[in-house]
């Protein structure tokens, strides 16, 4: 019910699947730290994360500081916040998820 | 193209917000992301209800840190965040002892040499932490 997922860690089979079997269509997630390599089409397991089927039909947020760190362009279709966005998100949504 | 899709209007809704914190700040990025995000939180006019240090959290309480000059020294950095905001900062200590952060009155009591937990944090127990969950808009943790 309408929670805030943080994602800090990178895409491994295991992590998507418990992902997956919790979130919520009406759920909002963000990739943080680790979490943002979620982006990249390399890892086997995941397809570019704002693209991918997985997650289409959720409202997905990267964010900016950890994507500079690790010099992951993002792409077109994906949405990019800084820490203020990141608060926001957290203002607009009553409950979080950290996944860590 | 990539786009700041939040604009935040001001002014803002201040939420009351709780911050648990289970990351060393020598491991991973964890505590850096929360010390980031509570100084933002303030900035942005939001208020923190309470910190509160758990498991390899608590080393960011320590005042015995020392980082190279080309790196931040995190712990010191919370205590001038909380320090400069008045900010309610606590350190669970059953975490905290078996690692050793302690403030004085820990010290004396477990007989040690000296305390190693910054004044601007208390050492305290969940109680606390469940005092501040009842009383908050918003609980992140950081791990």
């Amino acid at each position: 019910m309408h929670s805030l997922h943080i994602i800090a860690k990178a895409p491994t089979a295991t992590s998507l699947a418990d992902l997956l079997a919790v979130i919520d269509e009406s759920d909002v997630l963000i990739f943080i730290e680790d979490g943002v390599y979620f982006a990249r089409s390399e890892f086997p397991c995941v397809e570019p994360a704002a693209s991918a089927p997985y997650f289409r039909q959720y409202e997905c947020y990267y964010l900016a500081e950890d994507l500079a760190a690790r010099g992951i362009e993002a792409h077109d279709d994906m949405q990019v916040v800084d820490t203020r966005g990141f608060v926001a998100l957290s203002a607009r949504l009553a409950r979080s998820v950290s996944w860590y | 193209m990539v786009a700041y899709v939040i604009d935040t209007p001001e002014p803002i809704t201040v939420l009351r917000y709780v911050l648990l914190i289970n990351a060393a700040p020598q491991s991973g990025e964890a505590a850096n992301s929360a010390l980031r995000f509570a100084g933002t939180l303030l900035e942005m006019g939001h208020h923190i209800e309470r910190l509160f240090f758990y498991g390899d959290g608590v080393i960011n309480a320590s005042n015995l840190t020392v980082m190279p000059q080309d790196e931040t020294n995190l712990p010191a950095v919370w205590n001038a965040l909380i320090e400069e905001n008045g900010l309610s900062s606590v350190v669970c200590v059953s975490s905290a002892i078996r690692r050793g952060i302690v403030d004085s009155a820990e010290a004396r009591r477990h007989e040690l040499p000296a305390s190693s937990c910054y004044t601007s944090s208390e050492i305290g127990g969940l109680g606390q932490l469940i005092e501040a969950l009842s009383n908050c808009d918003r609980t992140l943790s950081f791990g």
